[in-house]
């Protein structure tokens, strides 16, 4: 039997919701700021409406659900699952009245895109849009990767034990101090330490291959945010291979990889367990699928011939395949090229990078290296059972952070996520089929959406089935919560209107 | 003067952290620039086998 949520139940999650999307109105001061900077007044006043709709909305709803109740599990849930909704329509506001989207829909997708630290878009005319509005595409997956929460828990919200709840919902689970806000904040000084460093990088070899100073700060910036968020937006429509530069290519590989790590990795590694970077489970994961994957893109390359010598390969090959392992999403070549250039196997390799993804509790997506690493153990402790006599006791340690023993509940519950994963990839591939698009695109993109990485075989366009549309961005939204918070919110709708 | 060594302390505390960072950062990114070229090697050399 389900129960009815009270009164109480809704106005907590209206609460926490309103601090949230207040924050989503304080985030756009930053692309109001960068328009009145560079006198674009038109985008200026996109962000001014786009504020005073957060604000009204996000005032108005702390002060319709006033209340004193801390947060349950229930509540953390569904805030998390629910406030990225409303993150989305009302941070489309500026998207849509910039002209650049054919509709609303492809607005909250872009929206979605950014915040999940997806990449796909739909914005049309790319290279041709204001300061403003790329500073908002590229904050919104700077602070999408951190975790929406994250910042409200950083600015908005109090510490309570419920904080740490809606914590949990948005997909993290670590703890990288004892106080969840602490957490949060150690989050943000691991994000803007490497900010400064990357952008200084960045801008230093924009000016190497001749940009103009100002312009070259401001790629830096957007693309350093794309990067280490695994985000995949950059400011040009040619992506990353805008800029013809191997050197620069390099740096974004990096960051994005280290993007890509466990914050509670970084945070070890800072705080003096220099040894944790090969000792964790994710690194020793994220290494040997990144080595797999990449040895089959390869072995696809070599059977087309496609790319004569090693650094060609490089570039584009281990490139696409690092960017699509670690969620990220930047590209040096067109869309199509991986249906019309790439062999098929090349291609599958790349899938399947994506499909994995990098670490849990870090900007990325996919089915996560911890719970590839604790499925292979599980794996070895089954085979080891196997061979031993019943009555031996079988243990199997893994390490991640601290040495942990793994028991049968770790392994079905990283198998009950992977299976999530799974069955979502494959709705996004049959309905892309259904739609008349070709098996490798429908399942490319597929992945893509759901592991939150960004890379495309040209099938997401404003041109796309709106119901795909639809889909894709329910993709991002499950594929980077993880599936618990959004579970908790249909069980929460369902239990409104049936529960007792 | 108690106040004073407190304050030197405190800031000799903050610039060591620092400095655990800085190396934390220089530790990650090597360690990144490793994986990638042992990953790329081994499977470049495979790839290179099979032609």
């Amino acid at each position: 039997m389900m129960t009815r949520p009270r009164l109480a139940d809704v106005k907590i999650v209206g609460l926490y919701t309103g601090k949230i999307v207040v924050g989503i109105g304080l985030l756009m001061l930053v692309p109001f700021a960068v328009s009145m900077i560079f006198q674009e007044w038109a985008a200026a006043l996109d962000f001014v409406i786009g504020m005073g709709a957060c604000f009204s909305a996000g005032y108005l709803l702390q002060t319709a659900c006033q209340t004193q109740r801390d947060l349950s599990w229930m509540h953390g849930m569904v805030v998390a699952s629910f406030s990225w909704l409303v993150a989305m329509v009302l941070g489309a506001i500026p998207h849509y009245l910039s002209g650049h989207f054919g509709s609303y829909l492809d607005a909250c997708f872009d929206l979605m895109s950014g915040y999940t630290t997806t990449g796909l878009y739909l914005l049309q005319d790319l290279d041709h849009i204001s300061y403003g509005l790329n500073m908002w595409r590229h904050l919104l997956t700077y602070a999408g990767g951190q975790g929406i929460i994250v910042i409200a828990l950083t600015f908005m919200v109090k510490g309570s034990a419920g904080a740490f709840k809606m914590y949990v919902g948005e997909g993290k689970e670590e703890k990288l101090m004892p106080n969840v806000i602490q957490t949060a904040r150690a989050i943000w000084l691991v994000s803007l330490t490497y900010l400064a460093i990357g952008s200084l990088a960045l801008w230093g070899a924009g000016m190497l291959i001749g940009m103009e100073s100002v312009r070259s700060f401001l790629h830096a910036v957007w693309i350093f945010m794309g990067a280490w968020s695994t985000g995949g937006f950059a400011p040009q429509s040619y992506n990353v291979g805008y800029y013809h530069s191997g050197f620069y290519e390099i740096l974004t590989l990096v960051i994005f990889i280290i993007g890509s790590f466990n914050f509670a990795l970084h945070w070890a590694v800072w705080t003096g367990d220099r040894r944790e970077i090969y000792r964790n489970i994710e690194t020793i994961s994220f290494f040997i699928t990144l080595m797999l994957t990449l040895t089959i893109t390869a072995v696809g390359l070599q059977q087309f011939g496609i790319y004569s010598d090693a650094v060609a390969v490089f570039r584009k090959g281990f490139y696409h395949v690092a960017s699509g392992h670690t969620t990220t999403g930047f590209g040096t070549m067109a869309a199509r090229q991986f249906i019309t250039q790439w062999s098929p196997l090349a291609t599958i390799g790349t899938i399947i990078a994506m499909a994995i993804g990098a670490s849990a509790a870090s900007t990325a997506g996919g089915f996560k290296g911890l719970r590839m690493g604790i499925i292979f153990k599980g794996l070895i402790q089954d085979v080891k059972r196997l061979i031993n006599p019943s009555t031996a006791v079988v243990p199997v340690w893994f390490h991640h952070i601290r040495d942990t023993l793994l028991t049968d509940s770790h392994v079905r519950a990283a198998m009950l996520i992977v299976l999530s994963y799974v069955g979502m990839y494959s709705l996004g591939s049959v309905l892309g089929i259904y739609y008349g698009y070709d098996v490798v695109s429908s399942i490319f993109d597929s992945v893509s959406a759901g592991s939150n990485t960004g890379l495309s075989s040209g099938l997401a366009s404003p041109a796309m089935p709106s119901p795909l549309k639809v889909v894709y961005i329910a993709q991002m939204w499950m594929g980077r919560l993880e599936f618990m918070s959004i579970f908790a919110l249909i069980g929460f709708l369902i239990s409104t209107v049936r529960g007792k | 003067m108690e106040r004073a060594a407190h304050t030197t302390r405190r800031e000799q505390n903050r610039k060591q952290r620092w400095v655990g960072y800085a190396i934390g950062v220089a530790i990650e990114s090597a360690g990144i620039c490793f994986i990638m070229l042992v990953a790329f090697a081994i499977s470049y050399l495979v790839a290179v086998w099979y032609r």
